[in-house]
């Protein structure tokens, strides 16, 4: 009888990478708290495998990055022995995986090639693309590792502050250190992969406390707000600044109806201000969604605007939500001082009956344009009592350039912004009670007013006023 | 070794239909948000997924994305079953040929299609 032979993986260097980069997208769906700490067993077998393979490919360029990321992890496995954290157990089945693959990938490839052998153009491009997808494989693994980490650590935070005891064998400070040293090397292989991609989106961010967090956020998002409007505007930004600060209001009616629910805030006050909270909803929504259909799918925003709506997004997220669906009143009072968070979503809508304003003025700036096809459908329709028009070119229509906006266009633009100014006003003004601060007049010395030649309006502002064609 | 090359035109339309799923997934949600107000959040998430990725490819191009036409099997997916559609677009290529930045915006929407999975 003859022994059963050990099956040959006949996969190539490529497949191999491929199944490496699907298990790592895998290792993402399964981020509960208890896979922390297989998950850091493993990812030191995954750095090896990767350094090894990195190592058996040709690279005239000597790039760094994959040996920084093998000391850093060489470094933290010491830290790992020396604390005795995580300790024995199980290893991580997706990384283990990742692992091998790649393990076996390096074995193909040393087999075939010397590392310092000269590569034909074709060969150097096939080298980096396989450096790319390792590199990619290594980037997507230690997110996995950050997220589980960030969830145990979360885990361990909450039995801290609700007075429960930490189960032996696990701890916070050496999770959260391991964390902080995985997200470096997350961000060196980030470096690799799009040194052109803001770096700050990286998630460090995520474990500041909800509050402070998204008091930095709203702060951020209101600055660069007025910022990127002030520019030349562009219906892709105005459509994102509605859509965020639509968010904000949804989310100022999400905590502000829990605070109620649980006695944080007078259930009178939050009630005056439920009408309110949803006519401004309607209003943003009303704008954003005309603008969308001005646009298209052309959406590229000034960067800057992009991060901090998605940090305010984020931030608002980690509060509100329990998956798809919004967390239960209790459960966002965990996570949260409710009247703090109402509060300061409220000084964001003070903020944003001037955003409503500088929404306003965007909109009747003579530099914006819209895509042809939406311009010429939003005209016809506004413009139907007046019979049909021309209102763009032919040949702009055909190709869907940007056009400028026809005149009933920003007409109806405009009144869609005036009701959101007036929408944004009352709902400042009806939602104070949502503010549970004493508010303190400031111990500033009186101002002594501004002088005359400032307060007229220059004739330059005026003549360009009478350009812009927004007043009636 | 790998047997592929560096960035291929089909896979930057790939990533072209990625951007219209993700711009679609958000306009479906922000229409659910009128009577779901949980599903807001989530459309600005594929709204901003979507710019991200956009901000990858040249800006020259940007008006051929309103001629994207997406796959008829999409037609009846709510803006959830868009955004897990967008991620298994991505897996259509390797990353060595989608452009420079993808990683990022894949790691972003994996965590999305986590964040919303019941």
């Amino acid at each position: 009888m003859t022994q059963p032979q050990e099956p040959v993986d006949a996969r190539s260097v490529g497949e191999l990478l491929l199944d490496a980069d699907l298990t790592s997208r895998a290792s993402l769906w399964d981020v509960s708290p208890e896979h922390a700490k297989a998950r850091v067993r493993s990812w030191g077998e995954v750095v090896e495998a990767a350094a090894d393979l990195w190592a058996s490919i040709p690279d005239a360029s000597n790039n760094p990055s994959m040996r920084r990321i093998a000391e850093l992890t060489q470094g933290l496995h010491r830290t790992h022995m020396r604390s005795g954290w995580p300790g024995a157990g199980p290893g991580d089945p997706h990384l283990e995986s990742i692992a091998a693959s790649l393990s076996r990938a390096a074995e193909l490839v040393g087999a075939r090639r010397h590392p310092t052998a000269v590569l034909s153009l074709p060969g150097q491009r096939d080298a980096e693309a396989a450096r790319t997808r390792l590199m990619h494989v290594l980037y997507v693994s230690a997110h996995s590792v950050g997220v589980a980490l960030g969830h145990h650590t979360r885990d361990l935070q909450r039995r801290l502050d609700t007075r429960q005891s930490i189960p032996t064998g696990d701890s916070l400070k050496h999770a959260r250190d391991t964390k902080e040293r995985v997200a470096a090397v997350e961000r060196l292989a980030g470096a690799f992969l799009h040194p052109r991609w803001p770096a700050a989106l990286t998630g460090e961010h995520r474990d500041r406390a909800n509050l402070q967090r998204l008091e930095q956020a709203l702060a951020r998002w209101d600055l660069q707000a007025h910022r990127s409007l002030a520019a030349p505007p562009t219906t892709a930004n105005l459509t994102w600044t509605a859509r965020v600060q639509q968010d904000i209001v949804v989310a100022a009616a999400v905590v502000a109806s829990a605070a109620a629910r649980l006695g944080h805030l007078p259930a009178e006050s939050v009630e005056r201000a439920r009408s309110a909270l949803a006519q401004l909803d309607h209003a943003w929504a009303a704008l954003a969604t005309d603008l969308t259909a001005l646009q298209g799918r052309q959406r590229r925003l000034d960067p800057e605007l992009l991060l901090a709506g998605r940090e305010v997004q984020a931030a608002l997220r980690d509060i509100t939500h329990q998956h798809a669906g919004l967390a239960a009143p209790r459960e966002i009072a965990a996570r949260v001082d409710l009247a703090a968070a109402a509060g300061h979503l409220h000084q964001s809508l003070t903020a944003a009956v001037d955003l409503a304003h500088v929404t306003r003025d965007a909109l009747c700036d003579p530099e914006l344009t819209v895509a042809a096809r939406g311009a010429h459908a939003m005209a016809i329709s506004s413009a139907a009592a007046q019979g049909m028009a021309a209102w763009v070119d032919a040949g702009s229509l055909h190709h869907n350039h940007q056009v400028p906006l026809p005149q009933p266009v920003r007409q109806a633009l405009t009144d869609r912004a005036d009701q959101l100014v007036q929408a944004a006003l009352t709902a400042d003004s009806v939602s104070a009670g949502l503010q549970r601060f004493p508010t303190e007049a400031p111990k500033s010395p009186p101002s002594p007013g501004r002088r005359h030649e400032d307060l007229a309006t220059s004739t330059v502002t005026l003549n360009q006023a009478s350009r812009w064609g927004c007043e009636r | 070794m790998t047997g592929t090359a560096l960035q291929t035109a089909d896979a930057v339309d790939t990533w072209r239909e990625v951007i219209a799923l993700l711009a679609e997934a958000a306009d479906r949600g922000y229409e659910e948000a009128i009577t779901n107000p949980a599903a807001h959040s989530t459309a600005l998430a594929a709204d901003g997924l979507a710019s991200a990725a956009i901000a990858l490819l040249p800006e020259d191009l940007d008006h051929e994305l309103n001629e994207v036409a997406l796959d008829a099997v999409v037609a009846h997916l709510n803006s959830a079953g868009l955004i897990r559609h967008a991620e298994q677009v991505t897996r259509r290529h390797p990353i060595e040929q989608l452009p420079a930045g993808a990683s990022q915006v894949i790691v972003e929407l994996l965590d999305l299609v986590r964040e919303i999975s019941p």
